[in-house]
């Protein structure tokens, strides 16, 4: 609370600059009908996602079906709406996990260098070269399918991105003047590292994240595809998407694929958009 | 007299877009430079000094443009070629750019490309501007280094950038300069990055290529000193325009402008024996809220209604020109 | 007799150079290889010399961000002397409170994302100054008014001001835990000839008005001579000559002292003086010349100068002089 007024400052001079950049505002309002959306799915809609018809198969978009029913009788819109909510916390989760730790590590590596930083290079290298379909293979087969796969395999094989960016970043900072000046001040090394240091790292972490969870996003679909993500009965983007494979679907059909299509894409774009956008509004030095 | 006139640049206004806004750097600026004499240009950072050089070498940004004025160089033929109106990337003024008119940076360390070895850095410019071989081009790349007093000049053709010293650096970026001979030097604080002995080396390089050569030189710095040493001539810059003009001597001896006085009385000289400095008040504005009439009036100690006009340049004494109304007052209380 | 405050015995700072895949250490760079000097309280000590002779880590050694590898830094303390060195962790950090730092750049000295009020107020804090958030905003209202800026800038970031403005600020936190003594790094090299005058002026000022010690480092000899009652050059890690300013620039003895001196370019048109023009560059701190280290350059240079290394001793005639140089004028 005690730096409220000038923290709120601050926040409104990267707002403003945010706000100048249209296509970023627009990918704003976009997620946020999506997160809203998904978020109040059973105001919007009235059907049960998981509710199967049978009398209600692969109907076409109409005004009972908004974007019509898949081959089981599941509505499509419904399904969507609720898919939303995994699809999205996995990607949100996933990154910000990996984020999380990829930047304490690379804060605690480019500060004090050293044994440290070494012993935290090689392990990051390590777990670069790890295959993550294999480690999704191995948890899948001792803990069966489900979320916390995806997070663990996330938050595992996600780190390393923020890791080096955040060290490089630091490693650079560290030579600043005013780094110098809080020493002198006999500031402790956890105040400077994370108060003073870490803040100017921030946008490309930040900026990351974002892109990383638009990647996410995607690969949940794909591992949901292959049927190592989330059990199939339980309605994601990458498992509705995943229902319309057969080639019969994919040609007369289209609704079943090309709306979670949409909804992915959109998705992904808005928040790369708003990744940049974040990217140019949080450089303190512009 | 008049032939000896090798750049004239009359009216000279450069400006910049910033966010689509566009800022004059330079408004207003002429001066002449004659063959075989030294101007210097002094001022403080954003006073327009280096953008009139990049102007003369039509070497500004994308978004940076002459909006007027003229700057007219007459070749050793007499031919007079009005530099503004070339093409930034043209054949001619890629003639002009390095063998006729030539510059050195501030920046020794990031002039040099760090890939190449510096003699071919050299000898490049050199096959550029004349048809010679690889092999002469790398010879007189050899006596030039040797005319700078580099030791084991040979050997060191070979050498890369990372291996000399800021000195020798800034003298391998005067060699480069100096390869086809040109007219015009213009020295962009050339010694400002360099040590204080290591600048008296270059400044003794620079006098002596000078009076070999028959060099003019165009010498931008903040150093009164240097100028003192080096100029004949001197242009005091402020904002973007030229405040005060003359030979070295009118402008060191009796200042007529009150930021040149200002400038002269704020640098501790050695010797001077003072408690307190003359400090110019305030700090130089933006130029995106350029005050109307003189720039200098809100600093000035002398600013009266007059200064809310711009000043035309006056003539003090015959060659000796200063832009302000009160230059009067103060040079009698200066 | 003067109140001394602050003594270097024999000061030094090795790097060690390392190299290969297990970090063998192969030599050493003696950035700073035995500097004796003392400083009076209220007094300014300058420390000259050109880039790589060791001013700044010197410096930077007297106020603890870097550990000095021999030697003593003796501190007066309540009438008491304490090495710096031999402290123990506690006790270092109050001695921040004492000796604080101005550096060179205005512009990386202040951190982007935090305001003026968030720089001052952590120090302040961690150092117990102002009980309360109101008495603190008021002294950093009152230190800000000390360099001459109004108090509601407090609330600025630091890329809404000019160099000038951010040195103001940069000097006032220094000051907002009341020290003694002001380690200046090249304080004014950075800023524009009309902007150095006013620090220049400042940094006077607040000497008289807080009975401050300054450590004034610049390569610029006509500052050092404005700031400094005594002046240190240093050559290659070494002190080469030492002085009271008035005496050194009157009478330079060391053959380097006189080389910087004549180099300084002067305004004006009518000095015409003989200058010294040094050949070659300085010789990396890694590999120094045996011998005097200035010998190499020296125009002066004798037999005895290639093998033997002078020691920094007293001229006969003048009281407090000393100069490192066999044959000194």
């Amino acid at each position: 609370m005690k730096n409220k007024k000038s923290r709120n400052t601050q926040g409104m001079r990267q707002w403003k600059k945010f706000k100048r950049n249209k296509m970023a505002v627009i990918a704003l309002i976009v997620l946020g009908i999506l997160i809203f959306a998904s978020a109040f799915a059973p105001l919007l809609t009235s059907y049960d996602p998981e509710a199967i018809s049978l009398t209600e198969r692969t109907l076409a978009p109409s005004k009972t079906h908004l974007l019509g029913t898949d081959k089981v009788g599941r509505d499509v819109f419904t399904r969507l709406l609720y898919g939303g909510r995994i699809s999205i916390l996995i990607g949100l989760t996933g990154a910000l996990g990996g984020a999380i730790i990829g930047a304490a590590l690379g804060c605690l590596g480019g500060y004090f260098g050293g044994l440290l930083d070494r012993f935290l290079l090689r392990l990051s290298e390590l777990f670069t070269t790890f295959p993550q379909t294999i480690l999704v293979l191995i948890l899948v087969a001792f803990m069966g399918q489900g979320v916390w796969n995806l997070f663990i395999v996330f938050w595992c094989t996600g780190w390393m991105g923020t890791y080096r960016m955040t060290r490089a970043k630091i490693l650079s900072l560290r030579e600043e003047t005013y780094v110098l000046a809080c020493q002198a001040f006999g500031i402790s090394n956890r105040s400077i590292m994370f108060r003073h240091i870490l803040p100017n790292a921030a946008g490309p972490v930040i900026v990351n994240i974002t892109l990383s969870t638009a990647g996410y996003v995607l690969q949940e679909s794909a591992l949901s595809f292959l049927g190592l993500g989330v059990p199939s009965s339980t309605p994601t983007w990458g498992n509705i998407f995943n229902a319309a494979k057969a080639l019969d679907v994919v040609q007369a059909y289209p609704w079943l694929w090309l709306a979670p299509g949409i909804a992915i894409s959109l998705f992904v774009l808005s928040v790369n958009i708003i990744g940049d956008g974040l990217r140019d509004a949080l450089d303190p030095n512009q | 007299m008049k032939d000896d006139i090798i750049l004239q640049v009359e009216n000279l206004h450069t400006g910049f877009l910033v966010d689509n806004v566009p800022l004059e750097a330079v408004s207003g600026v002429s001066f002449s430079l004659k063959a075989g004499r030294v101007l210097g240009v002094v001022g403080e950072s954003g006073c327009g000094k280096s953008v009139t050089a990049h102007s003369i070498m039509q070497l500004l940004p994308k978004y940076g443009r002459i909006t007027e004025g003229s700057i007219t160089y007459t070749r050793a033929t007499g031919e007079k070629i009005e530099i503004q109106k070339l093409r930034r990337t043209g054949n001619q003024m890629r003639q002009i750019r390095g063998k006729e008119i030539s510059m050195i940076f501030q920046d020794p360390m990031s002039s040099l490309n760090p890939v190449y070895p510096i003699g071919d850095q050299i000898a490049e410019n050199i096959r550029e501007h004349e048809k010679v071989t690889k092999r002469e081009a790398l010879d007189r790349a050899r006596k030039l280094l040797e005319d700078l007093e580099i030791p084991s000049a040979a050997e060191r053709l070979g050498d890369y950038p990372h291996q000399f010293s800021g000195g020798m650096k800034q003298r391998v970026m005067i060699a480069i300069a100096m390869a086809c001979n040109p007219r015009i030097l213009i020295a962009d604080e050339p010694t400002t990055a360099l040590d204080v002995t290591i600048q008296a080396q270059i400044i003794a390089l620079m006098k002596k290529l000078q009076r070999e050569h028959g060099t003019s030189i165009m010498m931008i710095t903040h150093n009164m000193g240097l100028v003192a040493e080096m100029a004949d001539e001197i242009a005091v810059m402020y904002m973007g325009r030229i405040v005060e003009y003359g030979s070295i001597r009118q402008v060191m001896k009796s200042p007529a402008h009150p930021y040149t006085q200002g400038l002269l009385k704020a640098v501790p000289v050695l010797g001077m024996k003072k408690d307190r400095l003359y400090s110019i008040k305030g700090s130089t504005p933006s130029l995106v809220d350029r005050p109307a009439g003189c720039e200098f009036a809100s600093r000035c100690e002398y600013a009266t209604e007059a200064c809310r006009q711009v000043p035309r340049a006056v003539e003090v004494e015959p060659g000796h020109q200063v832009r302000c109304w009160n230059y009067k007052e103060a040079t009698d209380n200066g | 007799m003067a109140d001394v405050i602050l003594e270097l015995q024999d000061v030094q700072k090795y790097y060690p150079i390392v190299k290969g895949a297990f970090h063998q250490v192969v030599g050493h760079v003696k950035a700073v290889d035995g500097v004796s000097l003392t400083l009076n309280r209220g007094e300014t000590l300058g420390l000259v010399g050109e880039s790589g002779c060791g001013k700044t880590t010197l410096g930077k050694c007297i106020v603890g961000l870097h550990e000095a590898t021999g030697g003593k830094i003796l501190y007066t303390l309540n009438d008491e002397k304490r090495d710096l060195l031999s402290m123990n962790k506690k006790e270092r950090f109050a001695m921040k409170r004492r000796i604080q730092m101005v550096f060179q750049d205005p512009y990386s000295s202040l951190n982007p994302s935090q305001t003026i009020l968030q720089a001052f107020d952590e120090p302040m804090q961690i150092h117990g100054i102002g009980k309360t958030r109101t008495e603190r905003i008021e002294r950093i209202a009152q230190l800000l008014e000390t360099v001459q800026l109004p108090a509601d800038y407090m609330n600025r970031f630091p890329h809404e001001f000019s160099g000038g403005q951010r040195q103001r600020i940069c000097i006032a936190r220094a000051m907002c835990v009341n020290p003694e003594t002001l380690v200046c790094d090249e304080p004014v090299s950075a800023l524009d000839v009309s902007i150095q005058a006013q620090i220049l002026n400042l940094m006077k000022d607040l000497q008289q008005e807080k009975n401050l010690t300054y450590v004034f480092i610049a390569h610029d000899l006509s500052v050092v001579e404005f700031m400094s009652d005594w002046v240190a050059v240093m050559y290659l890690g070494r002190v080469v000559e030492y002085a009271r300013a008035s005496e050194l620039y009157r009478r330079p003895s060391h053959p380097y002292t006189q080389a910087l001196l004549s180099a300084v370019p002067i305004p004006d048109v009518d000095v015409k003086k003989d200058q010294i023009i040094l050949e070659g560059d300085v010789p990396s701190p890694a590999h120094p010349p045996r011998g005097c280290r200035f010998h190499p350059r020296c125009w002066k240079c004798q037999e005895r100068c290639k093998c033997e290394d002078p020691a920094l001793s007293e001229l006969k005639d003048a009281q407090g002089h000393c100069v490192a140089c066999f044959y000194p004028d």
